[in-house]
């Protein structure tokens, strides 16, 4: 190395230094008001030494602050995103990307369980897993019971690739905007998916034998 | 225009010309009733009941008609809609005569709503018992699927005697959706019933929702007894049309007309293959789709939004910073961004109001008090 490009490599880090020295994360610097900078800077500091991705908290502070909203709710969203991480690492493990417990969160939030993601991650290993997370949150959005979409998903586990989870959401979310009941449109796009891989379904259902469709 | 209004057009297009010619100006009002069993594309069969008045208005030049209609299904849930159309006709040069039109109509189901508006421009060409035009509607529709209507169509018709025979293609446009359908009909006028035929074929279709080729055709009777009633009878599919926001069915139905005043009833027969509304109407916490397109590290943002003055978008590509979108055309905003592979929390705001979710977007309520759409980016 030169003593040219030493000397400004040099000249970065100690222009650098003061933010890291005192454990700041960049980003935030003059988008966050300090109280709430200082708490989510030890927030950041927690989840790097637990190993989490802190970009996700970073954004989730970022969009408060481009939203206005007040320091307090700022702290509580990255806390609660957080301890969603968390939870999805343990269920999809520690090699998981930064996407897949992104996606992960989503599904949390929208009410897939900790054990469902776990069963998502063993039924698909080796696979990502960010789509069909994803597609279980929005299966889950567009008025599926939980539990069905869970069953969805996971029953497409095994042979899905992102593609088939995508089109398989669209023509669910398809039949619901055609008056479908979500988990009557689930039932009848996992049957298609179903036979057309020659595989029987497991999808649980609400309890009830779903009709394909509604009257108009 | 309805489904029924659309037919209307096609159909008597062709010798709405030769028929408007010869006649003084007259004044018809009709009122339909009609009971059907009727399945629509993603439902399941139902019984229904349709009210519907109509209003009509001929001279050699001008062409007024308009409709309503309330149609009723045995789940409770209703149509409400009504429906336009004026014609102008140009004078003769030599065997051409230009035909300039509007039609629009508004329904509403279940407490969404739909509408359209179009504008029309038709080049009629006539022999002796034949001619053709072609034509195009441009316009614009609400409460259904994003992009600017476009149809061009091309069509021919022949009269013998009883006999009418018309054909057309058409193609349309709207957004991602495009196909062509190829329609034939004829209809036969006798002393005591008309009978009208229609088949078509859609051989083309795109939509990224799933459309697709298919083929259809639909046959009516009408009976006429006397000036003042007439019966109908009717069964068939037809095909959806994104333009009208109408949902493709099967149907069989009958019913029968009265004529409140004007002269006898004419042949149009009564219908309850209504509009059935989309039901992609933006809330107020979805604005328009968000369109993605290129690869991450340079991708176009595409917005589709005629009323807007200004349009944003942020999101964590955009490490939560608004980006102004650039209007490229009428109606038509886009920026270039790096957004990679993977599931992204964005919110589009338009003419400076309250953060949305794009159309078509994961709604998810935010502890910040608002919403942010969750899109995944393949």
């Amino acid at each position: 190395m030169s003593a040219k490009r030493f000397g400004f490599i040099l000249v970065l880090a100690l222009l650098a230094a003061p933010t890291v020295a005192r454990g700041q994360e960049p980003r935030l610097v003059g988008r966050i008001p300090d109280a709430a900078r200082a708490r989510i800077d030890s927030i950041l500091a927690a989840a790097r030494v637990r190993g989490l991705p802190i970009e996700p908290l970073v954004d989730r502070a970022l969009e408060g602050s481009a939203k206005g909203a007040p320091p307090a709710a700022i702290i509580a969203a990255v806390t609660r995103l957080r301890d969603e991480l968390v939870v999805v690492r343990a269920a999809f493990g520690e090699t998981a990307s930064t996407a897949e417990l992104t996606a992960g969160t989503s599904a949390l939030r929208a009410g897939a369980s900790a054990e469902a993601l776990a069963r998502l991650r063993k039924q698909r290993p080796g696979q990502p897993l960010t789509v069909a997370a994803a597609v279980m949150a929005d299966l889950v959005a567009a008025g599926v019971p939980a539990d069905t979409a869970v069953g969805a998903v996971l029953a497409l586990a095994h042979d899905a690739d992102d593609a088939d989870y995508l089109a398989f959401r669209r023509n669910v979310q398809r039949d619901i905007v055609l008056g479908a009941s979500p988990a009557a449109a689930l039932a009848v796009r996992i049957r298609f998916a179903s036979e057309a891989a020659d595989a029987p379904s497991n999808i649980p259902t609400t309890g009830q034998s779903p009709t394909p469709k509604r009257k108009p | 225009m309805t489904r029924r209004g659309w037919r209307v057009t096609l159909a008597s297009g062709a010798w709405l010309l030769p028929i408007a010619s010869p006649l003084v100006a007259q004044t018809e009002g009709t009122l339909n009733l009609g009971a059907s069993v009727v399945e629509y594309e993603g439902f399941l069969s139902s019984r229904a009941v349709v009210f519907a008045p109509a209003l009509r208005f001929d001279s050699p030049r001008l062409s007024l008609a308009s409709q309503g209609s309330w149609t009723v299904f045995e789940s409770g849930r209703g149509v409400i809609q009504g429906n336009a159309a004026a014609a102008w006709l140009a004078g003769s040069s030599g065997s051409w005569r230009l035909e300039l039109s509007g039609a629009g109509g508004a329904a509403s189901y279940d407490g969404d709503a739909s509408g359209h508006l179009l504008a029309g421009a038709r080049l009629h060409v006539f022999a002796t018992n034949s001619g053709g035009w072609i034509g195009t509607n441009v316009g614009q529709s609400f409460g259904g699927p994003s992009g600017v209507p476009v149809e061009a169509v091309v069509a021919g018709w022949s009269v013998r005697n009883r006999l009418a025979m018309v054909g057309s293609a058409t193609t349309t446009w709207q957004g991602r959706i495009r196909h062509l359908d190829l329609v034939g009909a004829i209809r036969w006028t006798g002393p005591r019933v008309e009978l009208e035929a229609r088949v078509g074929a859609r051989p083309w279709a795109q939509d990224p929702d799933g459309g697709r080729t298919e083929a259809y055709g639909e046959i009516t009777a009408v009976l006429p007894f006397g000036r003042w009633f007439a019966v109908s009878l009717g069964a068939g599919k037809f095909p959806s049309d994104p333009v009208r926001q109408i949902v493709g069915a099967t149907y069989v139905n009958a019913g029968f007309r009265l004529r409140a005043f004007g002269r006898p009833a004419r042949t149009v027969p009564v219908h309850t293959t209504s509009v059935l509304a989309g039901r992609r109407v933006p809330t107020e916490e979805s604005g328009p789709p968000l369109e993605l397109e290129g690869s991450a590290e340079r991708r176009t943002l595409r917005v589709r939004a005629t009323d807007a003055t200004s349009v944003e978008v942020m999101g964590d590509f955009t490490d939560w910073l608004p980006v102004r979108l650039e209007r490229v055309a009428p109606g038509m905003w886009e920026a270039t961004l790096a957004v990679p592979a993977g599931i992204h929390r964005v919110n589009l705001r338009l003419n400076g109001g309250p953060w949305s979710a794009p159309g078509g977007a994961r709604v998810e309520r935010t502890e910040f008090g608002g919403v942010v759409g969750i899109v995944v980016v393949p």
